[in-house]
């Protein structure tokens, strides 16, 4: 064999090399199970669920904005302390993600929503220290539990008429909601019915989105359809119409900048089109505004939008240090303005 | 049939002459001093790659499907692969007529198509050789920054980026193969495409229709964020007519260097 | 004298004929190049952002409200500058691809070195010649539009506060046009083929700054864009003029030094393969 072809043998030995290990993990992978970035306990989730957001919990904890935050608001590892005391639970330790699913108050009853939270849990301490807290005599907290389909549900305020509940899926899921939705999550669980697999939109938007971001969501038409389809026009002078969206995706990441990326559906291309306009609209009028100062022409030119077909894509990367300029051109435009009203 | 014609040796088929002509510009194209600059500039990724799981805080480091699809989109499909087609089919014929063996190419009992096809199965031969390895070890190496879980996700963007890069490359290899055959000097009018005219995919309207990398970019699902015109005025084209257009660029632009190279004389200076 | 008593002298080559022995060298190679018409078509082009900019002054001038869109002051020839770096690199391909290139395939590189000259005059013979392309395609109509925007707006720009700018506007020009040239000559000896070594040149300018690109989306810090050369010279234009961008932000010191080292090593590439033998393999 020549030099030559040695060398493109060995180049496609190394990429039918690569393609069989991709293969073997798309088939052996455990989380195929999952649908999108949502694992497959996920499932469980109620089938009338409309907007679905989940958050990584562990890469949330490890990004500069929450440890930021997490300073200023104390919410140091000693400050959960007492929490993992009572209960051996450290959230930013043993949790690894949460999902809020929810759906808007309708016609046919209330607004709904269950958190579903994954993690390591240590079930004796946990129900312990809820059984506990429970108290006696005029300690007293109104809380009783029960059997549904073989799990325990925990019941808060129940004499109150509406019955915040939490329960145990298995030893790395916790359920906790309304009493209705977590009794729909238990019988969705026990398969006693198909909960989320029967929402097919909502199961498609999830597949759209790509698994490894800090936080996501997802939302049908039936959400967007309460967002205001009127806003103030950019460019002044009166309101402009907005065309109704048919879905919202987000993703995003806080580390080490805040980059998000918005896929919004809309009923066509031509609406998707003026949805577009009105974002790039609104960023040519902040780089107009923006003139000389470079945190605002930085601002603008942080959020890029891009049209497919009726979707419409916004991309924005937001440094840190950006939105403490920004922050400062606030507070200083702030003090120029009082100072000016108490010279009038 | 005259006497001289009799004597002339019958033509080679077609399939052999292009299969003798492939193997013959395979030899030159890979194991060469060109290959290596451009290996050097295809494999550059990796390099990187490479170096930033060493160096980098990877708790902290972007998701590494973003780093993928920064490296697929912004340095392979709009810059590298075409400037490696610019520098290989370009040549195809042109080194050819610099290194004055065009005229023994020639005067072989093998048609002119032979020739062409030949040489441009070896150029995506040789291009693919140089590519492939690079995108699935970029892969590999980025997308795992955080473990091998979670990577079946991304299985079907990595066999969508590889065909991808390979119809790019044989776009860009069919329309320089044409600029090749057509001009003398290609190398500044194929840079003038790359970087002034593939340029008008950053504007609005139906502009980016007329540039083969709108098409390219449209195909992929990596969406980094752009600097400069582009962030305003991103497109994406329908995947369905992306695909038909550049094979119909490759077959177009094969067919009219055929058309060219097989009424051109060549006449070499002296 | 008998031939034994014949020992090792050094060559004593006559005087050169002139002082400035590598103009001939700058002359000819202009002559050739610019002989072709399509380069010429190209010098021609490159003013055009010239044209436009120049619409841009007076725009402003004449109606002061387009200047919060388009501003018009020092930065203004910063980004003219930078804008013109494409042409920079397409001026070098043409011209100077081929400069050593084509002595070193037909041998007459041989013949240039066994006339009275040096290496270094060979060097900066073809050096000079790529240098006059660039300057003017950078400094001549960065220069012009200064001209322009004086003559157009006289109180802003014949002002104290900005007497700096055609100082600046020569420092870059010579900046960009050295550090293109340096390039281009160096990846034109390591090649016998002209139209090799302008992909290689022109693979190697925009790979550096795709690279860049690549690699500021890893480790998002500014100093990963002192690999390209493109954007030192973009972060040095940024310096000079006061341009505040969000990508080419690499300190100007490193973003100076990088070029240094750059030209360094495109002199010792010219070093090595700039000889007065052929190392037949």
């Amino acid at each position: 064999m020549t030099r030559s072809r040695l060398v493109v043998t060995a180049s496609f030995a190394v990429v039918s090399l690569g393609i069989a290990v991709a293969l073997g993990a798309l088939v052996l992978d455990p989380a195929r199970a999952a649908v999108g970035p949502m694992p497959g306990e996920g499932l469980a989730l109620p089938a009338g669920t409309r907007f679905v957001v989940g958050v990584d919990v562990a890469r949330f904890t490890a990004s500069p904005m929450y440890q930021k935050h997490a300073k200023k608001a104390d919410v140091t590892p000693e400050a959960f302390a007492e929490l993992e005391e009572k209960t051996g639970l450290r959230p930013d330790r043993d949790i690894d993600q949460i999902l809020i699913a929810g759906a808007p108050p309708s016609a046919n009853g209330p607004e709904r929503g269950v958190v579903l939270v994954f993690g390591r849990f240590d079930r004796y301490k946990i129900s312990r220290a809820i059984e506990t807290e429970a108290g006696e005599g005029e300690k007293k907290k109104d809380v009783s539990w029960k059997t549904v389909e073989g799990f325990t549900v925990y019941l808060f305020g129940e004499g109150k008429g509406k019955p915040g509940a939490l329960s145990f899926l298995d030893d790395d899921t916790l359920v906790l909601g309304p009493l209705a939705s977590v009794e729909e999550v238990i019988a969705n669980r026990n398969g006693s019915r198909k909960g989320l697999a029967e929402n097919a939109e909502l199961v498609r938007l999830l597949g759209t989105v790509k698994p490894g971001s800090t936080f996501w969501m997802v939302g049908d038409q039936t959400l967007l359809s309460r967002m205001p389809s009127n806003v103030p026009s950019p460019m002044g002078g009166g309101q402009m119409t907005l065309p109704a969206l048919q879905s919202l995706v987000v993703t995003g990441d806080l580390d080490p900048e805040i980059a998000m990326h918005v896929t919004g559906e809309a009923r066509d291309e031509a609406a998707a089109r003026q949805l577009a306009d009105v974002v790039r609209g609104l960023t040519a009028l902040i780089q107009l505004q923006g003139g000389q100062n470079p945190a605002l022409q930085s601002l603008a030119t942080a959020f890029s939008v891009n049209q497919e077909g009726a979707k419409v894509h916004l991309n924005a990367r937001l440094p840190y240090e950006l939105l403490d300029q920004l922050k400062a051109l606030g507070e200083k435009r702030k003090a120029t303005s009082e100072s000016a009203d108490k010279t009038e | 049939m005259s006497a001289d014609e009799k004597a002339l040796p019958p033509p080679v088929p077609f399939l052999r002459a292009a299969r003798a002509v492939f193997d013959l510009s395979l030899e030159e194209m890979v194991w060469s001093r060109k290959s290596l600059v451009m290996a050097g500039l295809l494999l550059m990724p990796v390099a990187l790659a490479v170096l930033f799981r060493l160096v980098a805080n990877l708790k902290h480091a972007p998701a590494g499907i973003d780093l993928y699809g920064l490296v697929v989109a912004m340095y392979y499909l709009r810059n590298a692969l075409p400037l490696a087609a610019l520098f290989f089919a370009t040549a195809l014929i042109a080194d050819e007529v610099e290194g004055r063996t065009i005229t023994y190419l020639l005067s072989r009992p093998v048609s002119r198509a032979s020739i062409l096809c030949g040489k441009f199965a070896a150029y995506v031969v040789t291009t693919l050789t140089l590519t492939l390895p690079g995108i699935v070890v970029c892969f590999f190496l980025l997308v795992t920054l955080r473990g091998f879980s979670g990577v079946a996700a991304f299985v079907p963007d990595l066999l969508r980026d590889l065909a991808v890069a390979a119809l790019a490359l044989c776009a860009y290899g069919a329309l320089f193969t044409l600029l090749g055959v057509l001009l003398k000097r290609p190398t500044i009018p194929g840079l003038v495409f790359l970087v002034g005219w593939e340029s008008l995919a950053n504007l609005p309207g139906w502009l980016p229709r007329y540039t083969v990398t709108a098409w390219v970019r449209s195909l992929i699902s990596h969406r980094p964020v752009d600097e400069g015109l582009a962030e305003l005025f991103q497109t994406t084209l329908p995947a369905g007519e992306a695909v038909v257009v550049l094979v119909a660029i490759t077959i177009l632009g094969l067919a009219g260097a055929y058309g060219i190279f097989s009424r051109r004389q060549f006449v070499l200076d002296q | 004298m008998p031939i034994y008593d014949q020992r090792y002298r050094r060559y004593e080559a006559r005087n050169p004929l002139r002082e400035l022995r590598f103009w001939p060298i700058t002359r000819e190679a202009l002559k050739l190049v610019v002989a072709r018409r399509a380069f010429l078509l190209l010098l021609v082009a490159a003013w055009i952002q010239f044209v436009a900019r120049t619409i841009q002054v007076y725009v402003v001038t004449r109606f002061p409200d387009a200047g919060r869109v388009l501003p018009v002051d020092g930065r203004l020839f910063g980004e003219f500058l930078s804008g013109q770096l494409g042409f920079a690199l397409l001026v070098s391909v043409f011209g100077g691809a081929g400069l050593i290139a084509n002595d070193l395939r037909t041998g007459a590189i041989l013949v240039y070195l066994s006339r009275p000259l040096t290496r270094v005059d060979y060097i900066l013979g073809k050096l000079a010649a790529l240098m006059s392309l660039n300057l003017f395609v950078t400094l001549a109509p960065a220069l012009m539009l200064w001209i322009v925007a004086v003559s157009l707006a006289p109180e802003q720009f014949a002002s104290l506060k900005l007497m700096w700018l055609p100082l600046a506007i020569v420092l870059h020009s010579l900046v960009i046009s050295l550090a293109m040239g340096l390039m281009a000559l160096a990846v034109s000896s390591l090649s016998k083929s002209a139209r090799v070594a302008g992909l290689a040149f022109a693979g190697l300018f925009i790979g550096l700054e795709i690279a860049r690109g690549v690699l500021r989306g890893m480790f998002r810090t500014p100093e990963t864009g002192l690999i390209s050369l493109q954007g030192n010279l973009h972060a040095l234009g940024n310096a000079l003029f006061g341009i505040q961008h969000r990508f080419f932000n690499q300190p100007w010191p490193l973003a100076a030094l990088a070029l240094v080292v750059m030209a360094a090593l495109c002199l010792w590439v010219l070093r090595a393969r700039v000889r007065a033998v052929e190392v037949v393999q």
